[in-house]
């Protein structure tokens, strides 16, 4: 008898763990990651002000 | 007994919390040895692509990788070494995705890593360059 | 389809043998439509005017061939001739549209039955044909010169893949001959020069090509079958069909065969490169699909060198190998039957590979290495030398024992350095595509000085052996199960749980715990120029992990050893120590009266460093006080003991990882401690 009514009792335990561990993904930082990210790609394509006024050196050279 | 167990559910929601919570105030690292390394690869390399992108031989895939998008664009002899620099460039970036994962004791972030990444390439891409819709079609931005 | 166009020339001179009997001034006849498999045509009229009928104009309104349409098709003749012998135009025009207004002359001797056309366009381009008959067999000779290959296109499907000729000109006579049935023999000799072709994404495209090309078929009615030979020479240009590139020729292809409607057997297939060399082929395909059935390859004394660079290495791009050199010959031979892969036998000659990155090498290889779909083979494969991941190895002959996808070796000795490493039941398979491989083994005592030397390390002493239980490699990582032991400063070093993820990838993350016992202090500060200490010091090394051989996080704890043994501390290891916490602290001891003193004793040392994102936060033995903030709070590292006894205290917590290295380097560098 107690087994039978402990039964849905451990379902819904599990069940709330693997929602725990859903909610961990959906927890990524993704702001965080996203800022990490433009970190990245502005130093890999190096976007700084040396990137634009190289835009610009392109720039002129294709007016003469 | 079965309060016993209302608790026990009451305390793994409230730790599932307190880790969600923490994930949320996460900064995340990109200062290990490992991605610097890749990332100076990856600069180094860019100054060889960037003329590909700008002509639109090499374009920004959904996936955030690059592919070869119009050859026509580059003479025949360069096809091959363009086709080297794009697969040595996914090989970086894929192990950059995945070491940012690890950098922070999360591996199964690296899917969403990308995702991330993926975004932001083409969103910080110059005027011109072209790049894979989510739809797949190429794109000039 | 020549059979069909036949069938439409007897049609017109049909109409124009009536017209010659009528000889009226003025003769006009229409066709509504003409149906051929090769052709449609509707709304023909032909015009005839003009003194003897010497003017002709004929116009299609539409003609559809391969699925083109065409409308409005026009061809004149101002000087045509319509006589009983002789059917001839010197000067006719044709105007298709999209086309230029070629140039057509045409000659046909009824009671000879020779019939010949030759249409040229402005630029010099002829295409002539004679063809000649009798009452059952013809023969035709079509000879081209200066012909545009761009006249192709318009005949060609529609498809993204699929190069289109953009250039090129055609030079050489293709001689047809047939019955009635059809066409029976083809001898074509042909020059394809200045050949430019390219698909729509250019991924297959080719500039400059000049080739020659044989080739002779002949029908064979008894079965229905064609017997073909040809000979394709690639003599220039560049080719570029995704990923492989090839420029200058120097390729030779022979090809020989038979085509039924069931199959096509291939035979005597050979392709000879300059560069490489030959590779003989012959095989079938199933038809309509062209399925590969049965297929055999032969090739000897390749040069691998070419080979790899030019069409291996595109293909593993994506690989450790990608940036590989070879030197060396191969052979190979692979029999592919009914279907399934029966064998492949693989041989190297003195062949050497090197990562351009340093990652592996091997040098004089020799190898034979038969593999067959049933039943066990044995390799027996040798180098001379070689190095992993910077360790070099010696001399290596393996028995490897091969079953399908399974590779066994029983035993095998690599002598690495000085000692040996010594591997039992090596037994590696092929999984879902992946490779996994497991072997246990034994390391045999390799000088550490030896070692440090190979891997470009500080040097060291000692000497590193081992019993390794279990060494597994499954999902790109390497595990090893049970110890390796070191002895090192007269200490013992255990390695435990070590792994090696992605070995030959990008950015191999290796971890492992350490556990060093009685380190003779002396001998490493000696090694290290770190200024003499005397004692001896347990190190734990946990959760040490290296990402690209850098390390990225352990938790260092760091003691004198239990016993009794001399402890003594000089002052310039003093310094040095100090020096690790900043400038600030050697100035001080500089000042005071310590620097009266060459040595000290002390009782104990201890230093703790946990490093984690760059950050290696440190303690040491005991608060050097009990105040309340943990975090101003000094620690003890050194312990004074005896006279002159000497306490050494740190306060700084936080360090970054690379401060710490610099300064560390510039202390071990400079042999000297600074001192200003």
């Amino acid at each position: 008898m107690k087994n039978v009514s402990l039964y849905p009792v451990i379902l819904a335990l599990f069940s709330i763990i693997l929602t725990a561990c859903v909610t961990i993904n959906i927890y990524f930082p993704a702001a965080a990651a996203e800022k990490a990210a433009d970190q990245i790609i502005e130093e890999v394509w190096q976007l700084d002000d040396a990137g634009k006024n190289e835009q610009g050196a392109e720039d002129t050279r294709s007016d003469n | 007994m079965n309060k016993l167990f209302s608790y026990l559910v009451l305390l793994v929601i409230l730790l599932s919390l307190t880790l969600a919570a923490h994930a949320r105030g996460t900064n995340i690292e990109i200062n290990t040895p490992a991605i610097t390394k890749l990332k100076q690869s990856m600069q180094q390399r860019h100054g060889q692509l960037a003329p590909y992108y700008t002509s639109g031989a090499v374009g920004l895939t959904r996936d955030g990788m690059i592919a070869m998008r119009d050859a026509n664009a580059v003479p025949l002899a360069q096809r091959q070494s363009v086709n080297a620099l794009v697969a040595a460039e996914n090989q970086d970036r894929n192990a950059l995705y995945r070491e940012i994962a690890r950098a922070n004791s999360h591996p199964e972030w690296e899917k969403d890593i990308r995702a991330t990444f993926s975004q932001r390439w083409i969103s910080l891409a110059k005027s011109g360059w072209w790049y894979q819709a989510a739809n797949g079609s190429w794109t000039k931005k | 389809m020549l059979r069909s166009l036949l069938i439409g020339t007897f049609l017109v001179t049909m109409v124009l043998g009536y017209a010659v009997l009528a000889a009226p001034s003025h003769l006009s006849f229409i066709i509504n439509d003409i149906h051929s498999p090769v052709f449609s045509a509707k709304k023909i009229t032909a015009n005839l005017s003009g003194g003897q009928l010497s003017q002709l104009k004929f116009h299609v309104g539409e003609i559809i061939i391969q699925g083109k349409i065409f409308r409005n098709v026009k061809f004149s003749c101002t000087k045509f001739q319509l006589a009983e012998h002789l059917i001839a135009c010197a000067d006719g025009s044709i105007h298709l549209p999209g086309f230029s207004t070629l140039a057509v002359a045409f000659r046909f001797i009824p009671h000879k039955k020779n019939l010949d056309i030759e249409i040229q366009s402005v630029a010099g381009e002829s295409w002539r044909l004679a063809l000649q008959w009798d009452v059952n067999s013809w023969w035709s000779v079509l000879s081209i010169a200066k012909g545009q290959v761009m006249h192709a296109v318009r005949w060609l499907p529609d498809i993204e893949s699929m190069p289109i000729p953009a250039k090129g000109e055609v030079n050489g006579k293709v001689r047809l001959s047939g019955s009635m049935d059809g066409i029976a023999r083809i001898a074509a000799a042909v020059h394809i020069d200045a050949l430019a072709f390219s698909d729509r994404n250019g991924l297959r495209a080719g500039e400059n090509v000049n080739m020659a090309i044989d080739f002779n078929a002949e029908h064979i009615q008894r079965n229905n079958k064609w017997q073909w030979q040809s000979e394709i020479n690639w003599l220039a240009g560049e080719i570029f069909w995704q990923p492989l590139y090839f420029s200058g020729g120097g390729y030779n292809l022979n090809l020989a065969g038979v085509l039924s409607e069931k199959n096509i057997r291939l035979s005597n297939g050979k392709i000879a490169s300059r560069d490489i060399g030959e590779l003989d082929f012959s095989g079938l395909f199933a038809r309509p699909d062209y399925d590969l059935v049965d297929f055999d390859l032969n090739a000897t004394n390749l040069k691998l060198s070419t080979l790899f660079d030019q069409i291996l290495k595109p293909f593993l791009r994506e690989t450790a190998f990608s940036e590989m050199s070879v030197i060396g010959r191969s052979s190979f031979a692979w029999r592919y039957h009914q279907g399934v892969n029966q064998s492949l036998i693989l041989d190297l000659h003195d062949v050497s590979l090197a990562d351009q990155r340093d990652r592996f090498a091997f040098y004089r290889i020799n190898a034979h290495i038969p593999w067959q779909m049933d039943g066990a083979t044995i390799a027996d494969i040798s180098f001379l030398s070689g190095q992993v991941l910077r360790v070099p190895m010696g001399a290596v002959r393996v028995p490897l024992e091969i079953n399908q996808f399974e590779l066994r070796i029983p035993q095998l000795v690599v002598p690495v350095l000085d000692g040996k490493l010594k591997l039992e039941n090596f037994i590696a398979l092929q999984q879902d595509n992946n490779w996994r491989w497991q072997f246990h083994g034994e390391l045999m005592p390799v000088s550490m000085k030896q070692l440090t030397r190979a891997l470009q390390i500080q040097q060291m002493h000692g000497e590193i052996s081992g019993v390794i239980p279990k060494v597994s490699y499954v999902n790109s990582t390497i595990t090893l199960d049970g110890a390796l032991l070191f002895n090192i400063f007269d200490g013992m070093v255990t390695a435990k749980n070590l792994k090696l993820v992605e070995p030959l990838g990008l950015v191999p993350h290796l971890t492992l715990d350490l556990a060093m016992k009685n380190i003779d202090l002396s001998l490493l500060t000696r090694t290290f120029s770190f200024g003499n200490m005397q004692g001896r010091i347990d190190m734990d090394m946990q959760n040490l992990e290296l990402a690209g051989w850098r390390p990225v996080k352990f938790d260092a704890q760091l003691s004198s050893s239990a016993g009794s043994y001399p402890r003594r501390i000089s002052q310039a290891a003093i310094q040095n120590i100090s020096a690790l916490g900043g400038a600030s602290a050697v100035a001080a001891i500089q000042r005071s009266f310590l620097r009266f003193f060459e040595e000290f004793t002390y009782s104990k040392i201890g230093w703790q460093c946990s490093l984690r994102n760059n950050v290696c936060r440190m303690d040491g033995i005991e608060p050097a006080s009990a105040l309340e903030d943990f975090e101003s709070q000094g620690y003890v590292i050194v312990k004074g003991g005896g006279i002159p006894a000497i306490t050494v205290i740190g306060y700084n917590r936080n360090v970054g990882w690379q401060e710490l290295i610099n300064r560390l380097q510039r202390i071990t560098q400079g042999n000297e401690p600074v001192i200003q």
